[in-house]
């Protein structure tokens, strides 16, 4: 389609399908007029000027038929026209803008949702699998990622046999490498962006420990046990509010395996608000 | 000979006078619209004359106006204001429990250190909970070991008929171990001898009431609504089921465990009692709540887990066993706190009986059998009314072609 002067001129044939009240579809401007009425299903070569446009506006929900051509689109009347009565004369469909507006009704074939793509991984991708894993994948993460930038192939009878045979060959590299469990790693890397405020008393003396950062993480969002917890040797006390809002690094050991460095922030809190 | 001016002033009067027939006016031209008055100068807009229709719509304008600023007081407009912006107390934190938005999220946590938000809602025993918030309201930390315990139920209003929900209601519950709650308390005593009228006002009872006031309260010359209870002795047993339907939930019964022999103890009971309000959501009718103090943080765990208990079982009364889970879920919090742990109150539950749920689904049949068998009948009555609307026609040609 070329723009031309803010009204667009489509060079290609298309059809138009008007659903609803409909008397007659409304042609372009250089048409002319005549008593003729035309038949539901009309295919328009619309190289002319057109004020067919899709609005915003409600949309309906109709089947495209098993006879269209694929590239049928549905309209519908915005401001259905007014019945013409029997043995009168239609209504010129160009005397009002408004009877030549139309909408674009929603094609069902548009809201199909196509199945997951069978892809063999050729490298270990995150949230999705390991190298040389046939895999059920998103279309679009296939089409637009996976199969273009050469992280997948298509599960075609000959790649799998093909990536078999090479996961074989690699089969000692692969039993080397150390993989993650994803949901872990999503862990890690939510745990790392954390900064816990530690809330300790104003009032009471206190030592940093194991107990209190485990309620500090809770009261963050995270459920850590004390044995997970490891804090620095030396031994931060107060109330001293030197150390007011300093941060600390202690460690968080998931599984026995992975250790995540995290930080937190010495806050002191009071019930009493006469001291502030 | 006249002017043209002389015309248009005297009007057509007077040339119906002179020589133009009084019919027709088509000769005359419409006077009005030939005076073109134009309006020069500054605020020409302004000056414009304006014609009859125009003022017409303006004087109905107006009107208009004026009728839709008397439509609502400025109190209802306040009140319809806050209406608007009214927020469901269910979504106040913590929120209510829902199992689709929980759908995408893992069922168990990974690994022993996992963020909650990822997980779906765990749930902890009592005993549990318990520990974890003494955890957080230790001496070194916010500082309140003796905290109140509050259990937040967010309920399930529906019953057997779909347009009727679960009523609010107040309601006061013995605990087996009590605690200072701090709120003031005004328990009525029913009792007719003296001593132990004298009893039950050493006990902290408001009014200790004999025989003869159960008259006044039935008059209405008593007023029960400022009593949070009411508590009774054996002997007055006879003596106050006339004033049952005005006392309604403070009505002491044998189950509710308002009618005994020793008096003291019942007013203590009470008195050291939990309170707890039912409440339905004004903008989402099916759900409701329940926000009460059980206990405070200082507590063994033990006894924390049977006052819960208590109160859970308590509650459940309230709708039939038949129709699901009251609760949709029981949350453990602190006051004042921002942390909130789900609890295991299944086995807590009341489980419905073969024969309730029997009788339950045969009402439902019974029910939709009446449903169909007034259907039908709609149907008749419309397809017999439709017949008479023929006959009625059929008729009146008969007559015509009789005639004929």
């Amino acid at each position: 389609m070329r723009s031309r002067g803010g009204r667009t001129m489509i060079a290609r044939r298309v059809n138009f399908r008007v659903v609803g009240s409909v008397q007659s579809l409304s042609l372009p401007i250089n048409c002319p007029w005549t008593d003729k009425y035309l038949s539901s299903v009309v295919e328009v070569e619309l190289n002319t000027l057109t004020t067919i446009r899709p609005t915003g506006g409600s949309y309906a929900f109709v089947r495209v038929g098993p006879n269209d051509p694929p590239n049928t689109w549905v309209l519908q009347h915005v401001h259905p026209p007014p019945k013409t009565a029997p043995g009168e004369h239609q209504r010129p469909p160009d005397d009002l803008q408004s009877l030549m507006k139309y909408e674009v009704v929603r094609n069902e074939r548009v809201a199909i949702k196509a199945p997951p793509l069978d892809v063999i991984l050729l490298q270990d991708i995150e949230g999705v699998g390991n190298q040389f894993d046939v895999v059920k994948v998103d279309r679009k993460l296939a089409r637009y990622d996976l199969l273009i930038t050469g992280k997948a192939v298509y599960a075609s009878p000959f790649n799998m046999k093909k990536y078999d045979e090479l996961r074989q060959s690699m089969a000692d590299e692969l039993a080397k490498r150390q993989r993650v469990d994803y949901q872990v790693l999503l862990m890690t890397r939510a745990l790392r962006k954390l900064v816990v405020p530690i809330c300790m008393s104003l009032e009471n003396k206190w030592t940093i420990a194991k107990t209190n950062v485990r309620a500090a993480l809770r009261h963050a969002g995270v459920e850590a046990p004390e044995d997970a917890i490891y804090l620095p040797p030396d031994a931060i006390s107060g109330p001293n509010l030197a150390i007011e809002a300093k941060l600390i690094r202690f460690y968080v050991v998931l599984s026995d395996q992975y250790v995540v460095p995290m930080i937190g922030r010495i806050t002191h809190v009071s019930a009493d608000s006469s001291s502030e | 000979m006249l002017s043209l001016n002389a015309l248009l002033a005297g009007g057509r009067a007077a040339l119906a006078a002179r020589w133009i027939p009084a019919a027709s006016s088509l000769l005359l031209p419409n006077v009005e619209s030939l005076q073109m008055q134009q309006v020069r100068g500054r605020k020409r807009a302004h000056k414009q004359p304006l014609s009859r229709a125009q003022k017409q719509a303006r004087r109905e304008a107006k009107l208009a106006k004026e009728l839709e600023r008397k439509k609502y007081t400025f109190m209802e407009r306040v009140r319809i204001a806050k209406m608007h912006k009214l927020q469901s107390p269910s979504h106040l934190y913590p929120g209510r429990m829902l199992p689709e938005q929980e759908e995408t999220l893992l069922e168990n946590p990974p690994c022993n250190v996992y963020v909650r938000s990822a997980v779906k809602t765990q749930y902890y025993s009592v005993r549990d909970a318990i520990l974890m918030h003494r955890e957080s309201q230790q001496p070194a930390m916010f500082n309140h070991p003796k905290a109140p315990i509050r259990l937040r139920l967010e309920l399930n209003m529906s019953t057997e008929r779909s347009t009727k929900k679960v009523a609010d209601t107040t309601e006061i519950v013995p605990v087996p171990y009590t605690f200072t709650h701090g709120q003031k308390r005004s328990i009525l005593a029913f009792v007719a001898d003296l001593k132990l009228q004298e009893e039950a006002l050493a006990a902290g009872a408001e009014f200790a009431l004999g025989p003869e006031i159960v008259k006044k309260i039935v008059k209405g010359q008593f007023r029960t609504e400022d009593f949070d209870f009411a508590v009774a002795h054996t002997d007055m047993a006879m003596a106050i089921p006339p004033i049952r339907g005005i006392l309604k939930k403070k009505f002491p019964t044998k189950l509710n465990g308002g009618l005994g022999d020793d008096i003291a103890q019942l007013v203590e009971k009470f008195k050291t009692g939990v309170q707890y309000t039912i409440k339905g959501d004004p903008i989402y009718p099916d759900w409701g709540l329940c926000d009460t103090i059980v206990g405070k943080l200082d507590m063994p765990p033990d006894e924390l887990e049977m006052n819960v208990n208590c109160l859970i079982e308590a509650v459940c009364k309230h709708r039939n066993a038949v129709l699901g889970p009251f609760i949709n879920r029981a949350v453990l919090m602190v006051v004042p706190g921002d942390e909130y742990f789900s609890l295991k109150i299944d086995h807590l539950l009341p489980v419905p009986t073969a024969e309730e749920i029997e009788k339950f689904e045969k009402q439902k049949k019974k029910k939709k059998k009446e449903k169909k068998e007034e259907k039908l009948l709609a149907e008749e009555e419309g397809a017999a009314a439709e017949v008479e609307e023929d006959e009625a026609d059929d008729v009146s040609p008969a007559p015509a072609a009789a005639t004929a």
